[in-house]
């Protein structure tokens, strides 16, 4: 196997593999029927794939790195290596909210969601602060994230087909703005997003009683707060020049569920209804990098004799 | 319903996108690091040599690391600032303080300078700056020191040692041109900049073999 492959295998599809069969455990029919189960367990598995491409890329040290001096590491302090720690927070938030919410039914569940989510916005706008970060920029970062929350709630039973989505494209921008490690990390949440999205798909299909999955309690409040960060994270260390509008855009990519959302109402079958609050996600996500690709080609594009082939600059030309 | 509240927030984001787009100002966290003692003969000559400002057209720094396990790829760093102290009648060894900047890194691509500023290697948004300040020297030959300082690169200082010739002193419009050229080889892992080493295997190379290309300015010694 070429060093490539075997990079893209070891830091990509191994996490997502075990994201995928983790979540999965819990998709599968006895436990399906336990919808906090099914949130802590594909959520936990989103942002744990997120963790292990992490760790895979760098190593455990650059997560503990954010918390604890470790003796004899000298390895410098990196910001952005706070996404790591915001995964592992995220993990066990999911598992901490759906098990309050198996524990505590509370009358107004979802008022205690967008309670949460106010939390997690507060504490992303306080704790990760990227290089240049201002009072204002950090207030901002939180209202992103608030933000995109919200909009992953709206994304209805294409929540999982949309973060296949929404983290190919965040992965296609980092990897254009010369971001090659949080490429790989992004590429990892999507093709869990996509493993996750096409267990629920097989186990549920022929079985009317199975519930799909659908952006509730611990979902939204981590693909949003994943979605945000990884967006402001790419916003400040890009090289290439792209716009801090596209970035932002793409945080609040989900919004694209609303496109279609009267068809989504009519459609009847499950999976009709699964594709109307999916596609306009995709048409979105499309349209954006075909927007970021149309203004690379209009500034002129790669010189003569460059590679164009992203892969190939992962390999550093 | 559901409408009316992605379009609120979208707004509150487009918000977001025009302040975010205020240039950023990179970190202001100065990377240079205290350097040890320096020796009793650098010190010496620092107290009576003339400071040679450092003239950034004309010094510039040359890397070369192995690309995929093949050949050698160059890059350099333009427009090197800072100072070396040196005794023009050669008495003393050179005293070097110079500064880096990683946006000045220029490989003949723009797509790999983006990538090298970029955090999987110098990481130009948290460490701007490269920075090497002597701390003293032994001498080899006439013009020729082996000089011990501190190479401060991705806010990890190291003490390395550095061959330097004085190649040169020439006269300038202003007064007398001096250069130097100094080399070094580093271990790029050792400053965290790990990535295409292991993951991806062989990618690029650990070891850096550094040209320091110097010209400055010598002035005369302030009273």
């Amino acid at each position: 196997m070429n060093e490539i492959a075997a990079y893209i295998l070891e830091v990509v599809f191994i996490p997502a593999l075990i994201a995928t069969v983790f979540a999965g455990l819990f998709l599968l029919r006895p436990l399906r029927r336990r919808s906090w189960l099914v949130e802590a367990g594909v959520a936990s598995g989103l942002a744990l794939a997120f963790l292990l491409s992490f760790v895979a890329e760098l190593d455990w040290r650059a997560v503990a790195r954010q918390v604890v001096t470790i003796e004899g590491d000298d390895a410098p302090f990196e910001r952005w290596h706070r996404l790591g720690l915001s995964a592992l927070v995220l993990i066990a938030l999911a598992w901490g909210m759906s098990l309050r919410r198996r524990l505590v039914p509370v009358a107004h569940g979802m008022l205690a969601t967008l309670g949460i989510a106010v939390v997690v916005a507060l504490l992303a706008g306080f704790f990760v602060r990227y290089p240049g970060s201002t009072v204002l920029i950090q207030c901002l970062q939180g209202l992103l994230v608030f933000a995109s929350i919200a909009l992953w709630a709206l994304t209805n039973q294409g929540v999982l087909w949309s973060a296949w989505v929404v983290f190919g494209v965040l992965g296609a921008l980092c990897a254009l703005g010369g971001f090659a490690s949080l490429a790989v990390m992004c590429g990892a949440v999507s093709v869990a997003g996509f493993g996750m999205a096409s267990v629920a798909a097989v186990l549920g299909r022929g079985s009317p009683r199975m519930e799909p999955v659908r952006p509730h309690g611990a979902i939204p409040i981590v693909l949003g707060a994943l979605t945000a960060l990884i967006a402001r994270c790419g916003m400040v260390y890009d090289t290439a020049g792209t716009s801090p509008a596209v970035w932002t855009a793409a945080a609040l990519l989900p919004a694209g569920s609303l496109f279609f959302s009267r068809r989504f109402r009519d459609a009847v079958r499950p999976a009709a209804k699964t594709f109307w609050s999916w596609i306009g996600v995709a048409l979105l996500g499309a349209a954006l990098l075909g927007y970021v690709a149309g203004s690379q080609a209009f500034k002129g594009g790669p010189a003569s004799g460059e590679s164009d082939d992203d892969l190939a600059d992962m390999y550093g030309g | 319903m559901h409408r009316l509240i992605a379009v609120s927030l979208a707004s509150c984001a487009s918000a977001f996108a025009l302040a975010a787009a205020v240039p950023f100002i990179g970190p202001a966290s100065a990377i240079t690091a205290a350097s040890p003692s320096a020796t009793s003969s650098a010190q010496a000559a620092a107290a009576t040599a003339p400071n040679i400002t450092l003239d950034p057209v004309h010094s510039m720094a040359v890397f070369r690391v192995q690309h995929l396990g093949a050949g050698f790829f160059w890059g350099r760093f333009n427009e090197l600032g800072g100072t070396v102290t040196w005794p023009l009648d050669g008495s003393a060894a050179p005293v070097f303080d110079v500064t880096a900047q990683v946006n000045k890194v220029d490989t003949g691509s723009e797509k790999l300078d983006g990538n090298l500023q970029g955090p999987n290697f110098f990481n130009q948004a948290e460490f701007p700056t490269i920075a090497f300040k002597s701390a003293g020297a032994t001498k080899v030959g006439d013009n020729h020191w082996t000089v011990q300082g501190d190479l401060t690169l991705r806010g990890v200082t190291k003490t390395i040692e550095v061959d330097c010739h004085m190649v040169g002193v020439g006269k300038g419009p202003t007064g007398p041109k001096v250069g130097f050229e100094c080399t070094f080889t580093i271990n790029r892992a050792d400053y965290g900049m790990k990535w295409g080493i292991d993951a991806p295997k062989g990618a690029l190379g650990n070891e850096v073999r550094m040209i320091i290309a110097l010209e400055g300015d010598a002035a005369k010694p302030q009273q």
